[in-house]
């Protein structure tokens, strides 16, 4: 009995212990401490943050009766019933989502998470009835645009910031292998015959000054030939290559991107002087690039920023969602296919495209549609600054959208939020003939890895600049040429946009660059400095070793002062730049003003720019190199 | 019963009683972890946080897969709580003021540059387990405390949006302890091991080596890993270049608590590792 009584008195005392902690957790774990970091996180709402869905995925069931839609910033996949014209579940992940895909037979989906602020990727496979969480494997860094084997065994997801891309064996619920691929993999397609992926690498891996290789790279990975690599580059100039598909016939890639004309003084924008908006069209079995169609309607009026493209069952039609001019082309393709096939290399041909046997442009009403998916012979296409999808009937006549169907509430643009969708809309209220966007030239208002001359550079070339803490680092451009972020805005929408610079869309876009925030760097492991990168770290502020922090000191490491150039500048001899921050600069090659590196090593012990960094040891320079590279 | 039965229940009891006791003993800690989880329990985050004696001076945000985000020091002034949080490197990412505005306790966060992060500052009003987090006048969120450790962040309309756990100090080596999966440190050869354990919940792992008269001879890892299995790969010649051969003593240690003490040879080749 007295047993008993201790042994309950014991078991009460265990509770109660187990449950309470120490006098002071009230001021420890404070509701300002819980709120502010599911707040910081983007997980619940605030004034500055409210949450939006942001839909920047779409994918049908394999029996076509469902979409899926990734709500990026609202973390969720939500379930559309296409007959009911409605959302019939919403499925919550622990972080945002950046892409889906789909089993075989329609009963687990793959969701890519990764964000900004928490960039490690994962794939979450989700029982699809159930919405629950099954597995969670570990990919790499901003994993996104998820590809199943037509098998359904094997998941392959792009790994933007790893550049590579990730093979994931679904049972073992394991990544198995890394397949690396040129920079920044955004999109991926795998043949229907399951024995090739085409993934399109976004930007280029060149020195911005060899301008024959400023190109961006198609990578075509041999899947049952040990991912055997053949790699294509795109046009002269390509970058922003954002999505990928291929024919139902597994002959072609269909690869929507941007043309840059770098090489010409920036004093215009229509004819396609600065941007075209293409289609290329690889022909995958005699790996070549059968030809580069540019889709802008004619030489006054464009169709900016090319995203989301996909084709029809039977192979007659392709469609394409232009993120920028906010329309859907429908493109007969057995004509455009016919055309491409002739000698004529249609990158900068205009009205190739603007006879109304071959496409129909379609204004739709979701701002800046990334996202596009087809369903027999309806696409849909949702914005990414909206909270619907809308369907449209894919056919040369159609006008307008046949039906919209609404993805849940979203709140007011906030000034930043604004400030986002001014930035990555060209329609005609932004730029004059909707041939481009701010996103055109800065795509994710990160440097497109070109040269450009701008007006009045009287020729000089000079790298595209990462709009990352400009806000906060002036004089603005590489030459400190304008006073602030402001007037580059204003005169950025005045020369790169043709359009008279408005309160109601620069200021918006000022509150935006003001509030951008560095992506961690891949170099990083597990958030913090590898060993690497913390002796590196030792040597960058050893003033005795190295001169790194007399102009990169301070937390943005710069010292906003002007210093001669620190390469060869043929186009600018005596060009003073302002020395630029270093934060992020794992993700700007290729380096200094114009763009002249693509190895970090090299910029470290150029005499031209350290007096002393050539006498480290190779082991230090490597070192110095990854804390540099983890900024 | 016979009377072996008697005897045997018991000291089961007593046994229970004293296993409880022990528990008791040591739970007037502090909290070491807080975890969040969202409504259908994936888990998002967690804090980690540290005292000097009996006051939290810092705490430390990772993702859950233990991905650093940032480290916070928190400073008591006059006019209220500052904390500033900084990242990887060292630099400043943001600073929180926490002032008391009669029975409110008002919350602002700026970044490094002074930007306003949530856009004004967020109220909460309550009563020690139930807050009204109040912003602009409106009310955004609920945040309840409850008895077993649980905090649950509600929308204004009381959806649960979000929960937190938390863990204190004990509760994790009581549960290490209890999972009964022991640390194992295997060789791998030329002064290389694999150590392979599990943790209950996410823990800072450390290893170093000691020397046979007992003095600290050098750190060869520390580490916060996420709850589950972990495995750190040891290689003394990579950590510790400069160290004599001879015999140490390898100690592992689990959130400062000693898990290993293992004999290692460690063996200089001539020409050094």
């Amino acid at each position: 009995m007295c047993f008993k009584k201790l042994f309950t008195i014991g078991s009460t005392l265990l509770i109660i212990t187990t449950n309470t902690f120490s006098a002071n957790v009230n001021d420890v774990v404070a509701p300002n401490i819980v709120f502010e970091a599911l707040a910081l996180n983007r997980d619940i709402a605030t004034a500055a943050k409210p949450v939006y869905l942001s839909p920047t995925d779409l994918v049908p069931s394999p029996d076509k009766t469902k979409l899926y839609v990734a709500e990026q910033t609202s973390k969720k996949v939500a379930i559309v019933n296409i007959a009911a014209k409605s959302v019939t579940k919403k499925i919550k992940l622990p972080n945002e989502v950046t892409g889906v895909a789909v089993s075989p037979d329609g009963s687990k989906l793959y969701v890519t998470c990764s964000s900004e602020l928490w960039p490690e990727g994962f794939v979450y496979e989700l029982d699809e009835a159930s919405g629950k969480i099954i597995k969670k494997i570990k990919v790499g860094h901003s994993a996104r645009a998820p590809v199943i084997s037509h098998d359904g065994k094997t998941l392959y997801v792009c790994n933007q910031f790893s550049d590579d891309v990730s093979v994931v064996d679904i049972s073992a619920g394991k990544e198995i292998r890394r397949v690396k691929v040129t920079r920044e993999p955004y999109a991926a397609k795998i043949t229907p015959d399951g024995k090739t992926l085409v993934v399109a690498n976004s930007l280029p891996l060149a020195r911005a000054t060899d301008t024959a290789s400023a190109h961006c790279d198609i990578s075509l990975i041999e899947i049952d030939n040990d991912y055997k690599i053949t790699t294509f580059g795109l046009t002269q100039g390509s970058h922003s290559v954002f999505g990928v598909t291929i024919t139902p016939d597994g002959k072609y890639a269909l690869i929507t991107h941007l043309v840059g004309y770098y090489t010409l003084q920036a004093t215009r924008i229509d004819a396609g002087w600065v941007h075209t908006n293409d289609l290329a069209i690889l022909d995958i079995a005699n790996k070549k690039l059968l030809n580069d169609i540019s889709l802008d309607y004619s030489t006054d009026i464009g169709c900016a920023n090319p995203w989301g493209v996909a084709c029809t069952d039977d192979g007659k039609f392709v469609c394409v969602a232009h993120a920028g001019s906010n329309e859907l082309s429908i493109i007969d393709f057995a004509q455009l296919l016919e055309i491409s096939k002739g000698t004529t290399w249609l990158a900068g041909k205009f009205g190739t495209l603007n006879k109304t046997s071959i496409r129909k442009r379609v204004t739709v009403e979701g701002r800046t549609p990334r996202a596009l998916a087809i369903i027999d012979n309806k696409a849909y296409t949702a914005g990414y600054f909206s909270n619907f999808v809308e369907e449209f009937n894919i056919s040369l006549s159609t006008g307008k959208a046949s039906a919209k169907i609404e993805l849940g509430s979203e709140p007011a643009m906030t000034m930043e939020r604004n400030g986002e969708y001014q930035f990555y809309c060209g329609d005609i209220y932004h730029c004059t003939g909707a041939w481009q966007s701010c996103n055109s030239c800065h795509p994710h208002t990160r440097p497109d890895a070109l040269n450009w001359i701008l007006s009045g550079a009287n020729g000089a070339q000079k790298n595209a600049k990462s709009m990352l803490y400009s806000w906060w680092t002036p004089r603005t451009n590489w030459n400190g040429k304008r006073a602030n972020t402001r007037e580059s805005i204003y005169y950025g929408i005045l020369n790169e946009l043709g359009r008279q610079p408005q309160d109601s869309v620069q200021l918006p876009m000022e509150a935006f660059f003001m509030r951008l925030k560095p992506v961690p760097s891949p170099y990083l492991v597990k958030g913090q400095l590898s060993e690497s990168a913390q002796r590196g770290r030792e040597i960058y502020y050893n003033k005795a070793k190295v001169d790194c922090i007399e102009c990169h000191p301070g937390k943005l490491f710069t010292n906003l002062k002007y210093t001669p150039s620190i390469c060869n500048d043929i186009w600018d001899a005596t060009a003073q730049i302002k020395v630029p921050s270093l934060n992020e600069c794992w993700r700007t090659s290729p380096w200094d003003h114009i763009g002249s590196s693509i190895s970090m090593d090299s910029v470290c012990i150029n005499r031209l720019h350290s007096t002393n960094a050539y006498k480290l040891s190779n082991q230090e320079l490597k070192d110095l190199v990854e804390f540099v590279l983890s900024l | 019963m016979s009377r072996t039965g008697e005897l045997y229940k018991k000291g089961k009891l007593l046994c229970a009683a004293l296993c409880s006791f022990f528990i008791i003993v040591h739970a007037d800690e502090s909290v070491k972890y807080l975890h969040f989880y969202d409504a259908v329990d994936n888990s998002i985050m967690f804090y980690e946080f540290k005292y000097e004696g009996d006051v939290n001076t810092e705490r430390t945000l990772y993702m859950a897969d233990s991905t650093f985000i940032k480290r916070t020091i928190i400073e008591n002034t006059t006019g209220g709580k500052i904390e500033t949080s900084y990242n990887f490197n060292g630099d400043t990412l943001f600073c929180s003021k926490i002032s008391t505005d009669g029975n409110q306790k008002v919350l602002n966060v700026r970044d490094q540059f002074g930007v306003d992060q949530l856009d004004g500052d967020v109220r909460f009003s309550g009563d020690g387990n139930e807050y009204d987090i109040l912003q602009n006048g409106n009310l955004i969120n609920k945040i309840k405390y409850a008895d077993d450790g649980t905090i649950t962040i509600c929308s204004s309309d009381g959806e649960l949006l979000y929960y937190a756990k938390m863990e204190s100090n004990v509760g994790i080596v009581y549960r290490y302890k209890n999972n009964k999966i022991a640390p194992v440190l295997n060789a791998l050869g030329n002064n290389r091991f694999v150590f392979n354990f599990n943790l209950s919940e996410p823990a800072t792992v450390s290893g170093e080596l000691i020397s046979l008269s007992g003095r600290h001879a050098g750190k060869l890892f520390k580490k916060v890993y996420a709850s589950g299995a972990g495995k750190e790969m040891i290689n003394v010649s990579k950590a510790m270049p400069a160290i004599a051969n001879g015999v140490y003593f390898l100690l592992l240690t689990v959130d400062g608590k000693k898990v290993m003490n293992e004999k290692i040879l460690v063996q200089r080749s001539a020409g050094g590792f």
